[in-house]
């Protein structure tokens, strides 16, 4: 909802009733409390330590991607499927937290206009083969959702047709419910319930995978370990898929903190490609809590401003000020911060329709999900957004990179292993609804294809050396007895990734300062990382994985000598076509080195 | 601080909160039988613990560590 038309603004008033008329801070009657959603607990499978568990498939990461793939492989007649997080079922990912808007395509809409929107942002550097299959097998999806249970309803208007930056193509459903609960968790529990029903999955939550069994350029399983019980176990199982997040090199809200680059540094040590390391997603969020999507209200009179009072958006976006978007928003900041006029806050105390903006929060989300209670507790405490002007950061949601895959979201290096969700890029932040659409599509496609792949595949045999070896570099950072602890190396690490020159004004001497910087910390630091306990081991490992990506994103980085979506080179201000519509791909090579190669978009 | 009241009364040890804290903030305690907050700087708020606790003994507030970044480089102030 990038601009808002008159009519619009008429009809928001008039769903919100009497609300909108009334001052902001009279207290009206709220809606009667609604019953807390019975949980069905999904029990994760206890293990021994070094337990061998034989599956037919396994799946890294409960996101939508993971899920969806679940399911469709369940539903394929796979009986065997282990469900690995290293969170929560279904809850450690965004998934739970989104709004739960998802791009779908109907026969007779304009395609054409979509795609060409889609590339508009990276500047014709995309899959677009992949965008298509998306749309056009959405409807089925969507029809899914429905058979499931799932109803739509709500703020704004279910089943329009949503303008988006003056295309008319997409239908974006907002608040979709199940059982009591609304947006992405209500996806998320419509899952996990077909799944308990389906009966053909395992849950190991709390389970990092840290390495793939990879032999001969095929997969025979993966090897994890319990963060609670400190216990390893051994897949056995001819086909991985990997859904898992993206990385966002530390702090972030509270999913993305979470987002550790972990998939794409397993399939990186198994010999697959990684794409379009390069591309950040930037995003601003206030620094003491987790309320997204605060830039938005600039349509209702917020604004940003800089340590002067300077409302400075409108230099950067005269056409949308506040209201911009992620990538123009970040590179502003970055900006503003070169120029001194640091800090930067958001200032919404003179939003006009303070009312609307609670409204869009709390109709948006009714049920306890995560946007609604961190609204209404900000209020409870006195520290509304509209109650003073909040202090803004910028982080990254997460890299765009991607695990390389062929059209079948199978890896073409390595037999067996499938990449859902992070599979082949796509623009997250632009498109609304687009990285929920992907995960569905990425899961469905991944479940499918992994089912067939692992119908016809061979016996997976595992080479004991080889587990061995998994196993003990599962937990060698306990074996450690002196060293650093996660805490000390995360803040050392962000001191490098978290600067602005890195991320969003990068030039060629920041980036080799970076990455020396980082091989620096590679060397020194991490190989004195310890880990006290379980708990810390997982995320020593999480460390481990982020230095890995940081490396390439750094080396891609300097790499691309233009500027395309949120890739911005200082010396290299525009897009360059002529060289660089190409994507750069990764992959170590026998010699454990990194092997560099381009390929042209399809 | 994120998870600011547990009433450990309330809490019947039925294990949602650990089983579903995306963070391993969580614990069991084995000789209460009840939950404890184990890891609390890893907590981001996130509210899922609250969510899914069927006595509603846990009550999150929405500010999180966070490291210093930029632009805005001021110390990190506890609220409360």
């Amino acid at each position: 909802m990038n601009r808002i038309s008159r009519r619009d603004l008429l009809k928001i008033m008039g769903m919100t009733g009497a609300a909108a008329i009334t001052p902001y801070p009279v207290k009206l009657a709220r809606a009667a409390k609604r019953p807390v959603p019975k949980v069905n607990i999904l029990k994760s499978y206890p293990y021994e330590d070094r337990e061998v568990f034989e599956a037919d498939l396994v799946i890294v990461g409960t996101g939508m991607g993971g899920l969806w793939a679940a399911v469709t492989a369940a539903e394929e007649g796979m009986k065997r499927i282990a469900i690995v997080d290293k969170g929560g079922l279904g809850v450690s990912s965004g998934s739970g937290m989104i709004l739960g808007g998802t791009i779908y395509w109907l026969e007779g809409d304009d395609l054409a206009a979509c795609e060409k929107e889609y590339l508009g942002y990276s500047g014709g550097l995309g899959h677009l083969d992949m965008l298509r299959d998306m749309m056009q097998t959405s409807r089925r999806r969507m029809e899914k959702w429905e058979k499931w249970g799932v109803t739509y309803e709500g703020f704004p208007v279910t089943g329009t047709r949503m303008v988006t930056d003056g295309n008319r193509y997409n239908k974006l459903s907002i608040n979709p419910r199940y059982k009591g609960w609304s947006c992405g968790r209500a996806l998320v529990q419509c899952l996990l319930d077909r799944i308990d029903a389906q009966g053909a999955s395992t849950y190991f939550s709390k389970t990092m995978v840290t390495d793939l069994l990879v032999e001969n350029g095929r997969v025979n399983g993966a090897v994890g370990v319990n963060r609670m019980t400190g216990n390893r176990i051994v897949f056995k199982a001819p086909s991985v898929i990997l859904a898992t997040g993206s990385c966002t090199f530390g702090p972030g809200y509270s999913v993305s903190a979470h987002q550790t680059g972990d998939g794409y540094a397993l399939a990186y040590r198994a010999g697959n490609k990684l794409q379009n390391c390069e591309f950040l997603n930037p995003d601003v969020l206030a620094r003491d809590y987790n309320l997204e999507g605060g830039h938005l209200t600039g349509m209702f009179g917020a604004r940003f401003i800089n340590k002067f009072g300077k409302d400075f958006m409108w230099d950067y976006d005269p056409k949308r000020g506040t209201n911009s978007n992620f990538n123009k928003i970040a590179f502003a900041f970055a900006d503003e911060w070169a120029r001194g006029n640091a800090p930067i806050y958001l200032d919404q105390t003179n939003v006009i329709y303070k009312y609307i903006v609670s409204r869009i929060f709390e109709n948006s989300s009714p049920m306890n999900t995560w946007q609604a209670l961190n609204y209404k507790r900000l209020r409870e405490t006195g520290n509304a957004p509209t109650d003073y002007p909040h202090n803004q950061i910028v982080l990254y949601y997460g890299l765009q990179g991607c695990i390389r895959t062929n059209n079948d979201l199978m890896s073409d290096e390595v037999n067996g292993l499938f990449a859902a969700s992070l599979s082949q890029s796509f623009d997250m932040s632009t498109i609304k609804g687009i990285s929920s659409a992907r995960g569905m599509w990425s899961g469905e496609k991944t479940g499918r294809t992994a089912t067939l792949y692992a119908r016809r595949a061979d016996t997976p045999v595992l080479d004991r050396d080889q587990v061995d070896n998994a196993l003990e570099r599962s937990v060698k950072y306990m074996k450690r007895k002196n060293g650093l602890t996660y805490w000390q190396l995360i803040k050392k690490f962000q001191k490098i990734l978290h600067t602005p020159e890195i991320g969003l004004r990068k030039t060629a001497e920041s980036l080799e300062q970076g990455l020396k910087q980082l091989a620096e910390f590679k060397e020194n630091d991490l190989q004195a990382l310890k880990a006290v306990d379980s708990h810390e081991l997982v995320k020593a490992h999480e460390l481990a994985n982020m230095t890995q990506v940081a490396e390439l994103f750094l080396k891609s980085s300097l790499l691309r000598m233009e500027s395309r979506y949120s890739h911005r080179r200082m010396e290299y201000p525009l897009p360059d076509n002529e060289n660089w519509l190409k994507f750069i791909n990764w992959q170590r090579n026998k010699d454990n080195e990194d092997e560099l190669s381009f390929e042209k978009p399809a | 601080m994120t998870i600011q009241k547990f009433d450990q009364n309330k809490c019947t040890g039925c294990g949602a909160c650990v089983e579903y804290c995306t963070r391993d903030v969580w614990r069991m305690d084995p000789k209460t039988g009840k939950a404890y907050v184990a890891y609390k700087e890893d907590c981001q708020a996130c509210y899922t613990c609250e969510i899914n606790c069927p006595e509603s003994a846990i009550w999150v507030h929405p500010f999180r560590y966070a490291p210093k970044m930029w632009p805005c480089d001021t110390e990190y102030k506890d609220h409360f």
